[in-house]
């Protein structure tokens, strides 16, 4: 199959001149994610920072104290220790969303580098607040069983300690919801444009020429990766300037690694686009697919170790839970290529497969 | 004459439904055909099939001598197609329509460019070229269709109602195109309503829940219905089938 890129570069520039004449698209490209990530981010702002959590520390050791101290420092939570003999009354009663009881041998068992326990228990009431308590406290854990058994210098568990922002309850989620925004605007970006031309009917003229589907998708494609781009870029300074968010990593990386994961969505809303057909049936999907599996299975809000295996298997194929990964890792802990050398292969890969579909699936549409 | 288009036992069915019912004809070389027939009879159905939009269930279909199930992208070049729907993009210009029809059939803008004034001074179409297509009338909209789809210089162009919605003065002027590209050699395949239009046509096709009722030039479709114009000839070979079916 040979590629004209003569035939996607015209593709590419009669797009581009749509978005420049057609208001909505540059609008959506510019305002929505500015939007989302000021209402979400102010919304979980004041919804979940500073939850109560009870804290039985049976263990009373300088391991149980330091965990209690680190899950204090993120500011999502307030420890308050519970000396009481039914700590579920409190919970029972909505005065605490949430306990923490430390084993006794916890300092013991750290020690001597054996399972060390803690039980948390929940309100489940609030299904989202404790699915991010969850994701938020097994951050921390992570964090603490990294620290304490991966043979690090005490000096390095101080630094993390004060300056590591993956305590941080709010830094954790916006950059969270940053990989939703992005995930999103994108999806949406390119819906609507292939069921757009089949609705108008130009999609008949187009095929009646000498242009191939791969031609068409790539030329559809390119446009939208500048535009998203921008759109990434907003969130981006909006999150470091107004939620303060750090960054430790290497930028380029990110923005590399960014403009693979805006790329993987961008197929994705082709995918959709071509399969749909119609434009509001390809809005409603892309809507749903865009939203649901990337705040539900890509570990922001529910963390992936903690889900029954079919679902874990599952957010193998989300674009999503990869740039979670990267986009966390890059921001917060400054992870370098070879950390994340798996998400950004898994990213490439959905990638390809995305076009690949689209392709195919034009090609059997053409001859229904 | 020669054969440029040759469809033998063609039929098409989507599921149960059969669109297109066993028709065969041929089209000679620099003819204007004429594709006739009610809302539904299956007419662009067998257009989108010719030019590779539709699977075919059964037949064949043969553009200059090539099967075109096995050799589309070989004939693609050799046709123009030019949609029922008007398929212009109202947002660009009609420069920038006709450059990207070009580029689709690998020009570089300055053959483009070259191709879009032959075809303008060709139709003699006066509009600026800058103007926006959704400011255009409906003559001048499908004036600037038939140059997007004859700008690779096709042997065959496919005109899906070329004529619908557009006004009496309009369509007259749009025929003598069609007229004067028959005279250059082209062949021209046209779908219409309008029975005023088909006195033009060498042949005339005239199609019936998906089958050919009637394939003939129009003097002899007169002569053997013995009717002086094409409307009463119409309603003749239509009420005669009508009648076979309830028979
Ligand atoms: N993709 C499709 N799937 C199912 N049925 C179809 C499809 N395309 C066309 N049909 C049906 O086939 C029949 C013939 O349609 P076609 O569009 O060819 O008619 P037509 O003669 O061009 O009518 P019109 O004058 O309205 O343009 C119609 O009944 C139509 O509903
Ligand atoms: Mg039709």
């Amino acid at each position: 199959m040979s590629l004209d890129l003569s035939r996607v570069k015209a593709m590419a520039l009669k797009e581009c001149k749509h978005i420049i004449r057609d208001k909505f698209t540059v609008i959506m490209g510019f305002c929505l994610p500015i939007a989302l990530i000021l209402f979400f981010g102010f919304v979980i702002e004041l919804n979940y920072d500073n939850i109560n959590i009870l804290i039985k520390d049976d263990s009373n050791s300088g391991q149980s104290r330091e965990f209690v101290e680190k899950l204090k420092a993120g500011g999502y939570f307030n420890p308050v220790y519970f000396f009481g003999s039914d700590i579920l009354e409190p919970i029972n009663k909505n005065q605490s969303a949430a306990a923490a009881i430390i084993d006794k041998d916890f300092g013991k068992n750290i020690k001597n580098l054996k399972p060390a326990k803690i039980q948390i228990l929940l309100d489940g009431s609030d299904g989202q607040k404790a699915g991010l308590s969850i994701s938020y406290i097994s951050g921390i854990l992570e964090q603490i069983t990294k620290d304490l058994y991966g043979g690090k210098s005490a000096y390095e568990i101080r630094t993390r300690f004060l300056f590591n922002p993956q305590l941080n309850g709010k830094w954790f989620t916006i950059s969270g919801l940053m990989v939703v925004i992005i995930g999103l605007l994108s999806i949406l970006m390119t819906a609507l444009t292939i069921s757009k031309e089949w609705e108008k009917g130009s999609m008949e003229l187009l095929l009646s020429t000498r242009i191939k589907p791969i031609e068409i998708v790539l030329g559809k494609i390119a446009p939208y990766i500048f535009l998203s781009f921008i759109g990434a870029l907003l969130v981006f300074i909006t999150a470091r300037t107004i939620f303060g968010i750090p960054f430790n990593g290497n930028i380029l990386l990110f923005w590399i690694m960014c403009f693979i994961y805006i790329v993987s969505c961008l197929s994705l809303g082709i995918l959709i686009s071509v399969i749909a057909r119609q434009q509001q049936l390809s809005m409603m999907i892309s809507m749903v697919i865009g939203l649901m599996p990337s705040m539900l299975l890509s570990g922001f809000i529910f963390p992936i170790e903690n889900m029954p295996l079919f679902f874990r298997i599952l957010t193998f194929i989300l674009p999503q839970r990869w740039f979670m990964e990267i986009c966390r890792g890059v921001f917060l802990r400054g992870a370098g290529f070879t950390d994340l050398f798996l998400p950004l292969f898994m990213l490439c890969l959905f990638c390809f497969l995305m076009i690949i579909a689209a392709c195919k699936k034009f090609k059997t549409d053409i001859e229904i | 004459m020669d054969t440029i288009l040759d469809i033998k036992n063609l039929t098409i069915k989507f599921g149960s439904f059969t669109a297109v019912d066993n028709i065969s004809f041929s089209v000679g070389k620099g003819e204007i055909f004429g594709f006739l027939g009610a809302n539904g009879a299956g007419k662009t159905t067998v257009i989108r099939a010719i030019c590779g939009l539709t699977n075919i269930t059964s037949g064949a279909i043969f553009i200059n001598g090539a099967n075109i199930s096995s050799r589309l992208s070989f004939i693609k070049p050799h046709i123009g197609y030019m949609s029922q729907k008007f398929t212009l993009y109202k947002d660009l210009t009609i420069k920038e329509n006709i450059l990207f029809s070009a580029a689709l059939y690998s020009m570089d803008s300055r053959q483009g460019i070259k191709r879009m004034n032959e075809l303008f001074e060709y139709t003699n179409f006066k509009e600026n070229e800058n103007e926006f297509v959704k400011n255009l009338s409906g003559g001048s909209k499908q004036v600037v269709s038939l140059c997007a789809c004859l700008l690779h210089n096709p042997d065959i162009i496919f005109l899906d109602e070329p004529t619908a919605g557009i006004s009496p003065a309009s369509r007259v002027l749009f025929w003598n195109l069609i007229r004067k590209l028959s005279g250059d050699g082209k062949t021209v395949f046209a779908t219409t309503h309008y029975m005023d239009e088909a006195r033009y046509c060498f042949q005339i096709a005239l199609m019936r829940a998906g089958k050919i009722i009637a394939l003939d030039s129009p003097e002899n479709l007169k002569r053997i219905t013995a009717c002086d114009n094409l409307d009463d000839v119409f309603i003749k070979i239509i009420s005669e089938t009508k009648g076979n079916y309830e028979s």
